[in-house]
């Protein structure tokens, strides 16, 4: 079943998702196109996975879709952060912060132990 | 809150799916699209522009079945699924679900039943406003061991004067009814009740026409008044203007002065007829308590407050309306109050609790039955639950399939149930009789339907615990659902320890409710040894005769006779009534609650002359005023001297009679009683023992005999009338007494026609509800259990069908393989006989209050229920060993 991933995996999916959207809204393959630049093509979404998490999102009022027309003239879903999603963000933002922050310490100090 | 919204935007999408679904489909055709046109922009061939794109995607389908994963209703499409799937699989095996459905049903209608009746008469409050500050006035005298004295009009003035605690009081009898009602068409007797002009008030009996009484109606020699019910306004006057009417009540003419509403009762006396009741302050006196006293306390007095508060008012009591001479310290005359309702209900509610207990207990039992059921059915369905796991369900999923089917039953259960319900109801309330207080109306209302509602879900929480448990926890494997051998492998060791469980629970339960009905059987037979001091008393006919007097100036202005008249009237009534054919003797006792077991009667002070206690205090005696051939006609034994003569009556000769216990506990012996004197206290003259009788119960077959003296009668209004015949219960007899009454005097009525023997069942009415109630729950419980015994055993047998077979082709008999199966069985039916024997000793003490003549302990009937539990059981796992052992082995191995 899609709700059996880790949470940790799935927790983060949902935070790049949001942040992508954190500037403006986007369809889907925006998003994707987004974080593949951000992360500097390291990050390649496992596209079957996206959808799912943008109407697990959707459906958990954290972003809301509308259709819109392209700059081409074509019809597509566009994403954007609710409220409560940005609050999400922001929390989600900070708290990773803190495990990163917290993972580098440990990293760090092994290193300097194992060189001693 | 979140769960709440989260789910109604999966209900929502479940609407929108169909768009939900156009529009994904849409949104990756557009994303595939996007990636084409990048590819395409970095130089790939158009064809392998879009292979690219696919392939980046990762599977189209992959990706729209697990999104359409999220928009999925989740939980509450999974129920419904359930449910679905729940029904389709039980009306694939609709014996399983009909007798499933039907043992729970019994159980939850037996329950809501039941209840209906707890509900309606010990939990619902009475219909009268306030209802919550009313009390009787009662009293006790420790001293003499009396634990329930009425009420006087010495008591209602002295309260009436001197509370504190009370906002108002009234004084009330029946000792008149029925009133005879002459002056239009035939004569009639009307159920009354005299009442002071607080008591109607009390109980929120406004007239809806006309006023109510006042202070100036309880004052001897006003105008006579009377209010009527609404069912005799219509009867009587046909709906016209009451309030114009005159009434003819007892000779005389009361004008009507106001009509109760149709809903007023009165407790559960149909009384017709309300007049003022008038006491008398200078002729009250105490100690007396001839009346029934009401009272509603002030709000927020307690019962403990009001009881103070007339403790603190009997020394005023005594001080205006006390006897001179009498020392009545020793009494310890004091307050007993009791809250109206507790008054109505009486010591009922104990008999009604137990018996709810019991229908509890056998609704456990359907419980058990049922969860044994459910597993047996579970464990059948085995191979396809392992199936179902061996494709990915869960346990939690397996358990879900299971519950849910459990769900279905008891929702089947439950509404099954009220409909018994609803039959069992006139049942029920047909063996509670007349000793049900009909005043609180049964019904099963919505109370009622929401407890069974409860009762429906804790039920099916209860029978679906243990299969749940045991095939949510118990892991399946794919193994299972192979067949192996050529048959399938059902079941195993955990399973069929949950049913042993199952079946000594249900034994120890059924021996419970049995070693019940045991002892109220033998209750009811000891009651039923009790020489009552009568016999044959379904050929004595009683009837009431009321004959209203006046006093002689006023006799002869109102046409009335005198009470000497009266009484030479009755006689001659006696004369003609003994003269019917059929009719072998007849007699009647004064008053109206002359009669052994009538629920009613008088007592008074009675002294033997010379012995100490004429000077101090003794217990009240009962006292009866009864004509020639009164006894004769009960058949109660003359045990020395004679009884009275038409001489004694008229010549009023200071002779009596006496019971033989008043006989033995004055002087020693019947025999020493003759001769001897008694008399009402010091200044009254004596009168002389002339005759002594056996005893007689007058207050129910399981009190002892009170001890009695018996006086010739006195002029009276009302007198009870007994007539002994083997026409009694034929045609065309009552109407032979009522021509002799009438060929006396065309203006009277005989009233409240019964035999003696409706007032002997009567006194054993709860005794005899207890026994059926707990005679049908025990059978049930018993034909529950055996079932359960049976079942187990061919279950056993069906498990093991090819070890037998092994068995019997190595030589082993029918009969040993038999014997292992019966010595399993009754190895748990002993179990069940040892917990339920356990359980009996503590549970059988509630019912203490329900037995007479037999310790809720008893070996004897303890043992013995046992002792028939354990053969029936024996006999039930036999029959079923034999039927399912009946194997030929030849058979059994080849179809293996």
């Amino acid at each position: 079943m899609a709700r059996d991933k880790s949470d940790v995996l799935q927790g983060t999916l949902d935070m790049l998702v949001l942040r992508a959207l954190q500037l403006e809204p986007m369809h889907g393959w925006g998003i994707t196109e987004r974080i593949e630049q951000w992360s500097e093509s390291v990050l390649q979404l496992g596209q079957g996975t996206l959808y799912p998490a943008l109407y697990r999102l959707e459906r958990q009022g954290l972003i809301r879709s509308d259709w819109r027309v392209t700059e081409n003239s074509r019809r597509a879903r566009y994403y954007s952060l609710t409220p409560p999603g940005r609050r999400h963000l922001n929390q989600e933002l900070a708290e990773w912060r803190r495990m990163s922050r917290a993972i580098n310490l440990v990293l760090g100090a092994t290193l300097d132990g194992g060189g001693a | 809150m979140g769960r709440l919204i989260e789910g109604w935007r999966r209900l929502r999408s479940l609407r929108r799916r169909n768009e939900l679904e156009s529009g994904l489909d849409v949104e990756i055709r557009f994303h595939i699209d996007r990636q084409t046109e990048k590819n395409v922009r970095a130089g790939m061939e158009p064809v392998e522009a879009r292979r690219q794109a696919l392939i980046k995607f990762g599977g189209v389908a992959r990706a729209r079945e697990s999104t359409r994963d999220e928009f999925r209703l989740g939980s509450i499409e999974d129920f419904v699924r359930d449910l679905r799937y729940g029904g389709r699989a039980l009306l694939r095996a609709p014996g399983f679900a009909v007798v499933a459905t039907l043992t729970l049903a019994l159980g939850i209608g037996a329950t809501t039943a039941m209840f209906s009746v707890v509900n309606a008469i010990l939990l619902r409050p009475l219909p009268y406003p306030d209802q919550d500050r009313l009390v009787e006035l009662v009293h006790e005298a420790p001293g003499l061991g009396i634990p329930r004295l009425l009420a006087s009009p010495a008591i209602y003035f002295a309260y009436r004067d001197h509370s504190r605690a009370f906002e108002s009081v009234g004084l009330w009898d029946w000792d008149s009814s029925p009133v005879t009602v002459t002056g239009s068409g035939e004569p009639e007797a009307v159920p009354s009740v005299e009442v002071t002009h607080e008591v109607l008030p009390i109980l929120g009996g406004d007239p809806i026409a006309g006023r109510g009484f006042t202070e100036a109606d309880d004052l001897p020699g006003s105008v006579p008044t009377a209010i009527i019910s609404y069912g005799y306004w219509q009867r009587h006057f046909g709906g016209v203007d009451p309030l114009t009417q005159t009434l003819v009540v007892d000779g005389i003419a009361r004008q009507v002065i106001g009509v109760l509403p149709q809903a007023f009762r009165f407790f559960d006396y149909p009384a017709d007829i309300f007049y003022p009741r008038q006491p008398v302050r200078a002729t009250a006196a105490f100690p007396s308590f001839d009346g029934r006293g009401i009272a509603r306390v002030k709000p927020g007095v307690t019962l403990r407050d009001a009881n103070a508060d007339v403790a603190r008012m009997i020394p005023l009591l005594m001080e205006e309306f006390g006897q001179p001479g009498a020392r009545w310290g020793d009494a310890q005359f004091g307050p007993n109050l009791r809250w109206l309702k507790d008054s109505v209900v009486g010591n009922l509610g104990d008999t009604l609790w137990l018996l709810m207990g019991t229908i509890g207990l056998l609704l456990a039992i359907a419980c058990a039955n049922v969860s044994n059921l459910v597993l047996v059915r579970t464990q059948a369905r085995r191979p396809e639950l392992a199936i179902r796991s061996a494709l990915g369900a869960g346990s939690t999923a397996i358990a879900r399939v299971v519950f849910t089917e459990s769900a279905l039953l008891g929702l089947a259960g439950g509404v099954a149930g009220v409909a018994v319900a609803y039959l069992c109801l006139p049942l029920l309330l047909s063996l509670g009789g007349r000793d049900l207080p009909q005043i609180m109306t049964v019904a099963i209302d919505r109370t009622v339907l929401l407890v069974t509602l409860g009762t429906s879900v804790l039920a099916t929480l209860v029978f679906a615990l243990i299969p749940v448990l045991h095939f949510g926890l118990s892991r399946l494997q794919l193994a299972d659902a192979l067949p192996r051998g050529g048959r399938w492998i059902a079941g195993g060791q955990h399973g069929n320890r949950a049913r042993h469980l199952l079946l000594v629970a249900q034994v120890a339960l059924a021996l419970v409710l049995l070693i019940g009905s045991g002892l109220m059987i033998r209750t009811f037979v000891t009651l039923r040894h009790v020489d009552a001091g009568f016999r044959d008393p379904d050929q004595v006919l009683t009837f009431q005769l009321a004959i209203p007097t006046a006093a002689a100036p006023e006799a002869g202005r109102t046409g009335l006779p005198t009470p000497e008249q009266a009484l030479r009237m009755r006689q001659s009534i006696l004369e003609r009534l003994a003269a019917v054919p059929g009719v072998e003797s007849a007699g009647f006792s004064g008053f109206n609650d002359g009669l052994p077991l009538d629920g009613d009667g008088r007592s008074s002070y009675v002294y033997a002359e010379g012995t100490a206690a004429a000077d101090g205090v003794a217990s009240p005696r009962e006292l009866q005023f009864v004509s020639p051939h009164f006894f004769e006609t009960l058949r109660t034994r003359l045990i020395a001297g004679r009884t009275f003569d038409w001489t004694d009556v008229y010549q009023s000769r200071r002779v009596a009679l006496v019971s033989e216990n008043l006989a033995r506990a004055e002087w020693g012996s019947a025999g020493a009683a003759l001769g001897k004197r008694i008399g009402p206290g010091r200044t009254d003259p004596w009168s002389e023992v002339v005759g002594v009788m056996e005893d007689v119960h007058h207050h129910g077959l399981n009190l002892p005999a009170p001890e009695t003296a018996i006086f010739p009668v006195v002029p009276s209004d009302t007198a009870s009338f007994v007539i002994r015949s083997d026409r009694v219960g034929t045609t065309g007899f009552l109407d032979d007494l009522r021509n002799a009454v009438w060929s006396v005097n065309a203006s009277l009525s005989p009233a409240g026609v019964q035999t003696l023997g409706d007032l002997y069942h009567r006194s054993m009415a709860r005794t005899s509800m207890t026994l059926q109630l707990l005679a049908i729950t025990g059978t049930m419980a018993l034909v529950l259990g055996l079932i359960g015994v049976y079942g187990i055993v061919s279950y056993a047998i069906s498990q093991r069908r090819r070890e037998i077979g092994i068995r019997l082709a190595l030589g082993a008999r029918h009969g040993e393989v038999r014997r292992m199966f019966v010595r399993q069985a009754l190895a748990l039916v002993g179990a069940g006989v040892a917990i339920g024997l356990g359980a009996a000793a503590g549970l059988t003490r509630l019912m203490k209050s329900q037995l007479f003549g037999v310790s809720p302990l008893d070996p004897w009937t303890h043992l013995s229920v046992a002792l028939v539990l354990l053969a029936a059981a024996a006999l039930a796992s036999y029959l079923s060993a034999r039927r399912a052992s009946a194997l030929d082995p030849v058979d059994v191995l080849r179809g293996e």
